[in-house]
């Protein structure tokens, strides 16, 4: 039912109750891991949706997910559309951040080892991890209200890392008083932990350099040593993607129109039902950026205690913070007009071009950052927004690799190998502390990033700045 | 009666089989903590009482296991074994479980224990159940049901 558009796109046509097309970025290759997968079925679910606007998209690193595909995109039109905890996934502002380093890998070589255990020691990580500080409901409010702004106020950070943080680290029209007590209980013991699944906090090395210009920009050079740190807004950020979920099936009736999948449950976002999911979003993507704020700050203090070195000579500075799990009220061209939408990215990362008026200043002649995840082993990229990604596709690119096999056929394939050894003969030095994680997330589970990036690249919704290379991980 | 995994790309699907409603939700339930830990290794010393409602059947099922994975993120608590499910008034009929407005509900007691890090291992952290592809129906050996786990 797929029809080729480009080289990096095939169309969803318009069937039944479609409203748009979809639209898919991908490639002939990867197109055949798609195989069976359901995500088509997906893209064309959510072009169901009312206000839909233009088109519903998946990027090239597209996965079955459910409701929504992971690697999803739509926006709505603020009058007519609507907005949907599971267009936002559970993990809301589940996200990454990079951060530079005056090191070369040289330096670092033969400490490694040092730093994975130290990091490992120093960062809570694991399922349902509790932080070192249990906070009161009081205190908790300030950090959904508040998001980086909080972390760094404690002394988790300085001000600086805000001016390179998505948003400042703190999304507007949060209100704490809409994040059930559940959600509330849940999120006091778990700020500033990494958690598990595919989270992770890696060291990376600059492996090559594609965009000079945009690399020199961001402050990346040959052989550096850079961080990556993969998280979101753990129990917390679940529970209200539960609560409005469950709330939202509920009422699914008073809608007026039938859901493909109760998955898509959703509420129109003039509806008060919208608005304050909306509100509890945005506290629990404030929680997510205070939480990586903290993260980011002990591993700093980790390089500095492990390296016996001060933090001028590691002078590790945040590149730049990007959500890949949110709902924002944005601004793009529709029709030669700017309007106000509500761009649902399920999997997939914002990517503004150069000029755009939320860039801090140092990146806003070349661009937003994008940073890609590989999944452990791999490494990761950094791209750069273009005005492409700002007309086609909502300002978005994709988030990482995607993954091609389930988790119990990797459990299968990973069986009676050390996936442990693999990544150490692979130059990776690994700990995690869930005992099927390292199976769950080896490299072969994943689409090849390399390709994922390429489309990416190809279509031009982000350019390629630089690829890292993995040299140490800490996985929960 | 039991249960099998069924393969999915990014999550966990289970198909569960019961003899009666009682029995379908009863193995549910032991499916779901079957993911995050071995069962084997609980005592059962506490109990737990859950009481969900849902406009159908269908989402009584999600409503329930929701309620059964949150007694494990709020409170640490492992389900061992079922000591009563309750379904309480109406008395569910495959026809009345198709009538959205009849409303559904129920009430089961389970035995567990406290998580304790140091005798047990939680495999898998599950984020939430999920409401896609979530079904239950009645088949010729009895019940049938769907459950997706975000992991």
């Amino acid at each position: 039912m797929l029809k080729k558009i480009d080289d990096c796109r095939w169309e969803v046509p318009m069937t039944g109750g479609m409203k748009v097309p979809g639209v898919i970025y991908t490639s002939e290759r990867l197109l055949k891991d798609m195989g069976n997968d359901e995500s088509q079925k997906q893209v064309a679910n959510v072009a169901h949706l009312p206000g839909i606007v233009k088109y519903s998209l998946a990027m090239p690193d597209v996965h079955w997910g459910y409701g929504f595909p992971i690697g999803g995109v739509a926006a709505f039109d603020m009058d007519s559309g609507i907005i949907s905890p599971g267009g936002v996934g559970y993990d809301i502002n589940c996200g990454c951040r990079l951060m530079t380093t005056r090191l070369a890998y040289d330096e670092i070589r033969d400490s490694i080892k040092d730093l994975v255990t130290a990091l490992f020691q120093n960062i809570p990580s694991g399922v349902g991890s509790k932080g070192n500080l249990k906070l009161s409901v009081k205190e908790e409010k300030k950090v959904l209200e508040e998001g980086s702004g909080w972390a760094v106020r404690q002394g988790f950070g300085t001000p600086e890392d805000l001016e390179t943080t998505e948003d400042g680290g703190r999304m507007e029209r949060a209100d704490p008083d809409k994040v059930s007590d559940r959600a509330l209980e849940r999120g006091r013991e778990q700020l500033g932990t990494l958690g598990s699944g595919n989270h992770f906090l890696e060291i990376e090395v600059v492996e090559e350099i594609f965009d000079p210009v945009a690399a020199a920009a961001f402050g990346l050079e040959l052989n550096q040593v850079v961080v990556m740190i993969h998280s979101g807004s753990r129990g917390l950020g679940y529970q209200v993607c539960d609560d409005y979920l469950a709330r939202m099936v509920k009422h699914s009736g008073e809608l007026g129109f039938p859901l493909p999948d109760r998955q898509l449950a959703c509420a129109f976002l003039k509806d008060r039902r919208g608005q304050d999911y909306y509100a509890a979003m945005a506290a629990a993507a404030n929680y997510a950026w205070a939480n990586r704020q903290m993260l980011m700050h002990w591993t700093r203090e980790t390089f500095e205690k492990t390296l016996h070195k001060g933090p001028r000579e590691i002078g590790m500075k945040l590149l730049y913070d990007v959500c890949h799990n949110i709902a924002k009220i944005e601004t793009f061209p529709v029709e030669g007009k700017q309007v106000q939408l509500c761009v649902h990215r399920k999997g997939a990362t914002r990517a503004l071009p150069p000029g755009h008026a939320a860039l801090p200043g140092a990146y806003r002649k070349v661009g937003q950052p994008v940073l890609i995840p590989g999944n452990m082993g791999t490494g990761s990229y950094v791209l750069v927004g273009t005005e492409k990604a700002y007309m086609d596709t909502f300002g978005s690119a994709c988030h990482g690799a995607g993954r091609v096999m389930s988790r119990t056929q990797a459990m299968k394939a990973g069986k009676g190998r050390s996936i442990h050894r693999e990544m150490a003969d692979l130059g990776v030095t690994v700990m995690a502390s869930g005992r099927g994680t390292l199976s769950e997330e080896m490299p072969a589970a994943y689409k090849n990033l390399d390709e994922v990036v390429a489309v990416v690249h190809r279509a031009g919704l982000a350019r390629k700045v630089a690829r890292l290379r993995a040299v140490g991980c800490i996985k929960g | 009666m039991g249960y099998r995994i069924l393969d999915h790309t990014a999550d966990i699907g289970v198909e569960v089989r019961g003899e009666t409603l009682a029995d379908l939700f009863s193995q549910a339930a032991l499916a779901l903590v079957d993911l995050l830990t071995d069962r084997s290794l609980l005592t059962g010393e506490a109990e737990r009482m859950i009481r969900v409602e849902g406009s159908d059947l269908d989402e009584l099922w999600v409503n329930y296991l929701r309620e059964v994975l949150y007694l494990f993120n709020a409170d640490n608590f492992l389900v061992k074994e079922i000591l009563q499910i309750n379904r309480n008034l109406p008395v569910i009929t495959l026809e009345e479980s198709k009538d959205k407005s009849a409303g559904v509900s129920l009430e089961a007691h389970f035995s567990g224990e406290i998580y304790n890090p140091c005798r047990h291992a939680v495999n898998t952290e599950i984020k939430a159940v999920t409401y896609h592809r979530a079904e239950v129906k009645q088949t010729p050996a009895g019940w049938q049901g769907v459950f997706i786990v975000d992991v």
